[in-house]
């Protein structure tokens, strides 16, 4: 097919469909259709492609779809707004001082590093002097080199004191513990000496008061016979 | 002033694109509603034939009005609104093509659904054969590349002229021709190898 023959076939698609008015043009391919064969093919595959397509019913969507798309539509802006995600709208309410903002960037830019740095540098400063503090309370003289593991050692101190105040606790407790079982024991023990005591004595007492009756018994005996009656009523007449 | 504001908010579905997008830009959000139901069908449709898929379709139909929602201020009437609003709806659907790949297989289940629901008053042999040319329709013009598919659609579904096509794609009308009648082609292969036409 020459170029002409070429050119006129971009045609075809819309002389098909009757959408050319240019009748140049119409006549023009008309006439190609009756004298070239290949450009008579091509406008018949097209025209079958076309009454293919027209027979293809489009699958329409579901029955009231276009009423739902504007409360959808609306239901999305308005959640969006109430979540304070329009970035748009931010965008578009500083777009009248980008004249001011783009050259004073750079500015907010430097200040911001020196603002960060500067962070640093205290931050550092301050940490190598609670270090050195630290060692000097402790009569340790530390090299200089060491102090940027000073939060580390610091750290891992304070975990080692802590471990060892929780051992002695412990220790302190069990030793507590175990004294008192003992003194639960010993306890025990003691009371039942007590007891033993106690009893020992009630015992002495009577065997006490068992010879002094005895002695009194034998004085009372050697005694003459009125004395003996005089007592005995003195006795009577006290009710013992 | 009170006239003012009356006449502003005085405009329905029918005022021009201009008057109406005005009202909105002056705070009428009835106005933005406006827009919506005048474009929502041509929208849907001309995203529909290029995704196919409805839910996708669905889906991209409302993106382009929010976004339109947030840019309004950037349309400068310099063009026709129809060109603008469809400008966005092809931007944003191939910027959507290009981030997925498209699964053959699954395309054609909302058309199935959609046959099954207006099968009442014909019979099986009908719906079925029109299930399948729809199906083979829908898989031909996903074969073509962008470009084709957006001016086929334009021009063949939307029935714009080759000037509105060239507005909106920014393309030349030569070029347009050139793509329709590619798009035609590349169509009537897909048909050919599945044997709907003969050789």
């Amino acid at each position: 097919m020459d170029k002409n023959s070429s050119k006129l076939s971009y045609h075809i698609p819309d002389y098909i469909n009757g959408n050319i008015n240019d009748k140049e043009i119409i006549s023009a391919i008309e006439n190609e259709i009756n004298i070239n064969p290949e450009f008579k093919k091509i406008y018949e595959n097209f025209r079958n492609t076309f009454n293919f397509i027209h027979s293809a019913n489009v699958s329409e969507p579901p029955d009231h779809y276009f009423n739902t798309i504007l409360p959808r539509i609306n239901s999305r802006i308005h959640t969006r707004s109430n979540l304070g995600f329009s970035l748009i709208s931010f965008l578009r309410n500083i777009r009248s001082h980008w004249k001011y903002l783009i050259p004073a960037l750079p500015v907010i830019l430097i200040l911001l590093i020196y603002r960060i740095s500067f962070y640093k540098i205290t931050n550092i400063a301050d940490s190598s002097e609670n270090f050195s503090n630290k060692n000097t309370e402790n009569g340790v003289i530390m090299n200089k080199d060491m102090n940027d593991n000073s939060h580390v050692n610091e750290s891992e101190d304070i975990v080692q004191r802590d471990n060892d105040q929780l051992n002695s606790e412990i220790n302190t407790f069990n030793t507590l513990k175990s004294k008192k079982v003992k003194n639960n024991e010993q306890n025990k023990f003691y009371n039942i000496e007590e007891n033993i005591i106690e009893n020992s004595e009630e015992t002495d007492f009577f065997s006490k008061d068992e010879e002094e009756l005895n002695n009194l018994e034998n004085e009372f005996l050697d005694l003459n016979e009125e004395s003996q009656i005089e007592i005995l009523n003195n006795l009577k007449n006290e009710k013992l | 002033m009170r006239s003012i504001i009356l006449n502003r908010n005085n405009i329905d579905i029918n005022s021009e694109d201009t008057v109406i997008i005005e009202s909105f830009r002056r705070g009428n959000e009835k106005a933005f509603n406006y827009i919506v139901l005048k474009y929502q069908k041509k929208i849907y449709w001309f995203i529909r034939k290029m995704v196919i898929d409805h839910d996708e379709a669905d889906d991209l139909t409302q993106e382009v009005f929010i976004k339109l929602y947030d840019s309004i201020d950037s349309f400068r009437g310099d063009s026709k609104f129809f060109t603008y609003i469809y400008k966005m709806a092809m931007n944003h659907s191939l910027n959507h093509l290009k981030k997925r790949h498209i699964i053959l297989n699954k395309k054609g289940d909302f058309s199935k659904e959609a046959y099954n629901l207006k099968s009442d008053e014909k019979n099986s042999d009908e719906i079925y054969d029109s299930y399948n040319k729809t199906k083979n329709l829908e898989e031909a013009i996903l074969t073509l590349p962008d470009q084709q598919r957006a001016v086929f659609n334009l021009r063949y579904y939307e029935n714009l002229t080759y000037e509105e096509i060239s507005n909106i794609l920014n393309k030349s009308i030569g070029g347009l021709k050139a793509n329709y009648f590619h798009a035609i082609k590349k169509i009537e292969e897909h048909l050919k190898k599945k044997r709907i036409f003969n050789e």
